[in-house]
């Protein structure tokens, strides 16, 4: 029953970046998307999307992460865009009562 | 708290940070069997999560001390403690420079059908999830 390795998949293009997630995202594993949401913003973004539609788990140690990237995008004035998790994923995130504070949007690319 | 019914678990954790996702395993693991629905199992995952990991942070033990995992189930509730080496805390006020990461009791206060805290020594937390739920 041992879960999928957590996987940070990491792109950007012409100002977008991505920042692609799979497994599970907590306390031993967010440090790493803090690091690499680092890195691409280095670069100077004015997008970024978090795709969480392949994550399995998140807890508060995950939500802790959106929601520093969620402020600094408006500090900075960049855009975050989270694509939409499975369905409990995202009801951790409307139990804390962040969903309707996030860009959740349904578009995947390449669909 | 009472926690009668069917012992399913018990398990030292080393005080680091892949403790929850060795807990949220076992626990995944140890479950299986009882059939639970998938939310009642994701929840059940999240608050392990949660509790661990808040001894891993907060814990004002020594850091060479485990962490106690230990659930046990009824036909109609399922109940998970965390014990830790500190000395108990009250969960009331909440530190300013915390705000940021103080989602973990929220969702515990928000899924769980109970919930405690032990304000003396050791750390103990503790919840209850209905089954029927």
């Amino acid at each position: 029953v041992d879960s999928p390795p957590f996987q940070i998949h990491s792109e950007a293009d012409a100002g977008e970046g991505r920042l692609s997630l799979s497994g599970e995202l907590d306390l031993a594993t967010a440090p790493r998307v803090e690091q690499a949401a680092e890195e691409l913003l280095a670069g100077g973004l004015h997008t970024l999307v978090l795709d969480l539609s392949d994550l399995r788990f998140i807890d508060s140690s995950g939500l802790r992460v959106v929601v520093i990237l969620h402020r600094r995008a408006e500090d900075e004035g960049w855009r975050l865009s989270i694509v939409r998790p499975s369905e409990q994923v995202h009801r951790v995130f409307e139990i804390s009562g962040l969903a309707d504070r996030l860009n959740f949007i349904e578009d995947r690319r390449g669909l | 708290v009472s926690t009668q019914g069917a012992q399913m678990l018990e398990l030292e954790l080393e005080r680091d940070g892949s403790a929850p996702a060795r807990a949220r395993a076992a626990v995944r693991a140890r479950f299986a069997e009882l059939e639970v629905d998938t939310t009642l199992s994701f929840t059940l995952a999240l608050l392990v999560s949660e509790l661990v990991s808040n001894a891993v942070l907060h814990s004002l033990g020594p850091p060479d001390a485990p962490i106690v995992l230990s659930a046990s189930a009824t036909r109609e509730t399922i109940s998970v403690s965390v014990t830790d080496a500190g000395k108990g805390f009250s969960p009331v006020a909440r530190p300013a420079d915390r705000a940021v990461g103080g989602f973990g009791l929220e969702l515990l206060a928000r899924t769980a059908s109970r919930w405690g805290v032990d304000s003396y020594a050791p750390t103990r937390v503790w919840f209850e999830l209905s089954r029927a739920a």
